[in-house]
């Protein structure tokens, strides 16, 4: 399973909501059929920015989070 | 014809106690490598990570996605109760509660009645809050009228206003 797919799914599913970098990680860590460190889901969820697939922001309460964007709803839906 | 062997079916037939710490343990801190070395040492299975990621697509993913959607349910109904409670919460406030309720949900091992229970609280404590403001509030009020009165009584003391006058600025402030 494609990793960055999946990442879409956990923020589809909280849409709404922020997540965290660690929170992501804790749901899609071995759903690919493989481990996954922190430093792969957040690589993944940089590219995922890059294709402006997820949104990265800095709240001034929470932190750095992420969310997922309406380009990455329509491509979860292609 | 032989019947294909499921990957995962020695990992089914676990005892019960070692089904459940294999599931929580993914569902946790675990990758497959610790769950693969914890099957080896504690329950002498050996299995390869396809068949584990079989077991986990099939015992622990549906669990991870039914706690992040309780989690956002959870949470919207939180931000339901404090929009019904006395305090005015703004929207930023009300977005600020939601988020902060939904990642206490998301955390695996915290149970949603002692969320609640916390919520619960924050909004008494709120609203506790408000009303000892406006208690304050109301003190200041009455401290207010109570100099005005005393001022406008030695007013009338010293002959400075009439009667019909001190009357009708009592009865604009409420006093009578």
């Amino acid at each position: 399973m494609n990793l960055q797919r999946e990442i879409l799914e956990v923020l589809r599913d909280v849409s709404g909501h922020l997540m965290t970098t660690a929170s992501v990680h804790a749901q899609v860590k071995c759903s690919t059929g493989e481990d996954k460190t922190l430093t792969d889901v957040a690589s993944e969820l940089e590219g995922l920015e890059r294709k402006g697939h997820a949104r990265g922001l800095n709240h001034e309460d929470f932190g750095h989070r992420w969310a997922i964007t309406d380009a990455g709803k329509v491509r979860l839906a292609d | 014809m032989a019947r294909k062997t499921r990957k995962d079916s020695k990992l089914d037939t676990l005892p019960p106690d070692r089904f459940e710490a294999l599931r929580d343990g993914l569902l946790g801190d675990w990758g497959y490598q610790e769950a693969l070395d914890w099957l080896d040492k504690k329950c002498n299975v050996t299995i390869s990570i396809s068949g584990l990621s079989a077991f986990f697509a099939r015992h622990c993913a549906p669990v991870l996605k039914e706690r992040r959607q309780l989690a956002v349910l959870r949470a919207q109904e939180f931000t339901k109760a404090a929009k019904s409670s006395p305090v005015d919460w703004d929207a930023a406030a009300m977005e600020k509660l939601n988020q902060i309720f939904f990642e206490i949900l998301l955390q695996p091992d915290v149970d949603a009645a002692t969320a609640k229970r916390f919520g619960d609280m924050l909004l008494k404590d709120k609203s506790l809050n408000l009303d000892l403001r406006k208690m304050r509030l109301l003190e200041k009020k009455a401290k207010r009228l109570d100099d005005a009165k005393k001022s406008l009584t030695a007013q009338k003391d010293n002959g400075g206003l009439s009667e019909e006058t001190l009357e009708l600025i009592e009865r604009t402030l409420g006093m009578l």
